[in-house]
């Protein structure tokens, strides 16, 4: 399996007043394609802080983040914005859908991000289709033009999951994705993603439940600001 | 695209950029009926201006006058920019009027011609009409049929245009007043310190000046500069003229131009030389005529300043050749009544900027609201960086935001001030006779939901059950105490009076006021900028909170708690 995303000798701090927290210190990482990866660690271990140092929504003091043999570094702002864009999908614990927006737009956001106005009417009906099969594919056929305030936790998250899919991205990042839900509904998500693991679909999920990290291809756990592994389930 | 998105979204959704919005709107009505207010005050006064001064006028700047007027109007006439010119002569004089001694600027005029150069026909103020009705209001008993017949029947041959318009009294006025035939007299409507207007601004016939007699007293002035004896003749006043200006209302008098000319010994005249010995000379000369300004009226598709340019050269080229002719200047109507107009036109420019300045208060909203929805929204201004959205895009979101409502706000300010200075008049008259009613029946309306909320906390607190109570109280007391109030208010005549009479607001009383109505015209091109001003303090007021957006860590966002 080719190598996705690679990271080396991480490190990142923290200012708060006079006191310096050093979330990382200096972890390595690879991601390959195809591959589910669990990153496993307690709360404020600094599991989301890596998540988005890898999606580029943060920068870290110290290291190198490759995505397909190219720096994140050297990227320069439009191009990171792209890099998020057309190349990562984000799912978060608090699903962070627009509550303006309903299923179907929240679906089509990155779609929208991507596409300028004047070229909007010509690729509106292709992103609607997709965001109506990615909405079916999550099973909210019947919950398309529904607010996200209108849906239950479990929808929300099946929502921000098809939203983080809208761009067909080449690498999921997910922050406790069943973080916020009860148990049933988490195994219902979980199954998603393993769903989607079948498709072929690179996740990155970071989580404190050993037991749906015990889901993934392999587990990292992450612990005083290190990645340790914990060998591969499989 | 999502931008475009949001934007409609969240100006749907959210009542804050709605106030935002209504702030623009209020501040563009404003300025919008300021400065159409007041241009339409300095509209009406050009037009005052315009209707007792020609286009352009050439004067010698002095009451002695200048010879040649006529050969001057001829050359003038040749002229493609000038349509009509007339002479005109002017000099201070007394008139004495009733017991009163009053100080006007008397101003000889050719009626037919005066009228070409400038609206004389359509400022004077009284048409048979007025002698018509005010017969027409005289109550029946006091007078017999056969009298009313009879005075009917002379306000025929009344025309006090036409009388007005040659400046000689007809001979049904020496037959109905039994008067001496006097030469005519058109003063201002304001220079009778007794005239009447009633509530809509209209003056009074009865107290008018028609059919008055008044006594000129003018001092005429050699060429060279000298007083001669002071010259008196009275005259019939025809009508009374009202310009829309006060200060040419109160002081001006129209009169035939032969008669000024002669009362002030400016006409041709026949003289005769004397030798050192004071012997006459054999032969006579003629002394020419003079006139104090000739006025001319600007051909159509000439403006008063192209015409000026023209008449300055032949004016120049005219004394140049004629050494008796005194220096000339030629100066267009704005020039001449540059003072006043510029008066109001500041005046104008002030109260504007003050306006506009105080519409400041509609970017501050705006960027206080802005700032809100920009708190509000910072965690889904992470998620849009985190999905790939631009620092620019996030700017624009928020601008065009702002664009969006500055756009509708400003339009519906548009529309409402159009609106609002379309009926001010409207508006005024209602205020001015129905407010009285209008605060008895909206008076009844609240004090009857008052006391059906009262009456029903006190049954609710006995039935425990006061929503209940108030909800259902409220209605019913508001309607039995405005039902009764409904009725009688339009059943007692008097008392609807009685209301409107002493409940009632003028913002403009027409007898205060010289003009009678309040400028209900609005200037859209003025307005336009006004519109776009207001979406560019829109914009600017979204800027800093759009820029504070777009400055937003994506991960510090997210964060935001």
């Amino acid at each position: 399996m080719s190598e996705v995303l690679k990271a080396k000798n991480l490190w990142r701090r923290f200012y708060i007043g006079t006191n310096i927290i050093e979330v990382l210190r200096g972890s390595d990482l690879s991601v390959f394609r195809g591959e589910w990866l669990a990153i496993l660690g307690r709360s404020g271990s600094g599991k989301s802080t890596l998540l988005h140092l890898l999606g580029g929504l943060d920068s870290p003091d110290v290291g190198e983040i490759w995505f397909e043999d190219q720096s994140l570094s050297g990227f320069s702002e439009l191009r990171l914005d792209r890099y998020r864009n057309e190349r990562v999908g984000f799912v978060f614990q608090f699903y962070h859908l627009l509550p303006e927006l309903n299923a179907m737009e929240n679906v089509m956001l990155a779609q929208m991000i991507r596409t300028s106005i004047p070229a909007w009417p010509r690729g509106k009906a292709a992103a609607r289709r997709h965001a109506a099969e990615l909405l079916e594919w999550v099973g909210l056929k019947d919950r398309m033009t529904h607010k996200p305030t209108k849906l239950s936790g479990g929808e929300r998250q099946r929502v921000a999951i098809a939203r983080a899919l809208g761009n067909s991205p080449d690498i999921l990042l997910a922050d406790e994705p069943t973080g916020n839900l009860d148990s049933e509904t988490s195994a219902a998500i979980i199954d998603l993603f393993r769903r989607l693991h079948g498709e072929g679909q690179t996740i990155v999920m970071v989580t404190h439940d050993a037991a749906i990290a015990n889901v993934a291809d392999r587990q990292l756990t992450l612990s005083a600001g290190r990645l340790g592994d914990d060998g591969g389930s499989s | 695209m999502y931008k475009l998105v949001l934007i409609s979204k969240y100006f749907r959704r959210k009542i804050a950029p709605m106030f935002a919005a209504l702030a623009v709107t209020l501040c563009t009505m404003m300025v919008i009926i300021v400065i159409s207010v007041m241009g339409g005050f300095l509209d009406l006064l050009r037009t005052s201006v315009q209707r007792v001064t020609g286009d352009v006028i050439v004067d010698a700047g002095s009451y002695t006058g200048f010879p040649r007027y006529e050969q001057l109007i001829e050359r003038l006439m040749e002229l493609p920019e000038v349509e009509h010119a007339t002479p005109i002569v002017r000099a201070y004089g007394l008139i004495q009027l009733y017991d009163q001694t009053l100080t006007v600027m008397v101003q000889g005029i050719r009626p037919s011609e005066f009228d070409q150069v400038v609206g004389y026909r359509d400022a004077l103020y009284w048409s048979r009409q007025d002698l018509i009705d005010v017969l027409a209001k005289q109550p029946g008993e006091q007078i017999p049929d056969e009298l009313r017949e009879q005075q009917a029947e002379s306000l025929m041959g009344m025309d006090l245009v036409e009388w007005a318009m040659t400046l000689q009294p007809p001979p049904e006025r020496k037959k109905l007043a039994d008067l001496p035939d006097l030469a005519g007299a058109v003063p201002g409507i304001e220079v009778n310190p007794f005239n009447r207007r009633d509530d809509l601004g209209r003056y009074d016939i009865d107290g008018s000046l028609i059919f008055t007699d008044v006594t000129l007293t003018v001092v005429p002035v050699s060429e060279r500069g000298e007083f001669l004896s002071p010259s008196v003749r009275r005259f019939a006043v025809l009508n009374e003229f009202k310009s829309g200006l006060f200060d040419i209302d109160a002081n001006t008098m129209f009169v035939a131009f032969d008669v000024l000319q002669k009362m002030l010994s400016m006409q041709e005249e026949e003289g005769q030389d004397f030798d050192d010995e004071g012997n006459p000379l054999p032969g006579t000369f003629m002394t020419p005529g003079r006139a104090t300004e000739v006025t001319l009226r600007a051909a159509p598709g000439y403006s008063a300043d192209a015409a000026a340019n023209a008449v300055g050269a032949v004016v120049a080229d005219f004394t140049e050749r004629y050494p008796d002719l005194p220096r000339l200047r030629v100066r267009t109507w704005e020039q001449r009544h540059m003072q006043l107009l510029n008066a109001v036109k500041n005046e104008k420019g002030l109260v504007t900027f003050l306006f506009a300045f105080i519409s400041l208060v509609a970017i501050v909203f705006v960027a206080v609201t802005f700032w809100l929805i920009v708190l509000s929204k910072t965690r889904d201004i992470g998620v849009l960086r985190a999905m790939g959205a631009s620092r620019m895009g996030i700017l624009f979101l928020f601008v065009g935001y702002g664009l969006v409502i500055g756009v509708l706000g400003a339009s519906a300010g548009l529309g409402l001030g159009w609106l609002q200075v379309r009926s001010l008049n409207a508006t005024q008259a209602f205020l001015g006779n129905y407010l009285g009613v209008t605060v008895q029946l909206l008076g009844s309306a609240v004090a009857g939901a008052i006391l059906g909320m009262l009456a029903g906390v006190l049954i609710g607190f006995v039935r425990r059950s006061m929503v209940y109570w108030v909800v259902r109280l409220m209605p019913a007391c508001a309607t039995l105490l405005f039902v009764p109030s409904v009725v009688a208010v339009f059943t007692i005549n008097g008392y609807w009076c009685w209301l409107n009479a002493h409940i009632r607001f003028q913002m403009w009383d027409p007898q205060t006021y010289y003009f009678d109505r309040i400028p209900d015209q609005i200037n859209l091109v003025e307005s336009l900028f006004v519109v776009l001003g207001a979406v560019g303090s829109s914009v600017l007021g979204a800027v800093i909170p759009a820029l504070m957006a777009s400055s937003c860590e994506p991960i510090e966002s997210l964060r935001y708690e």
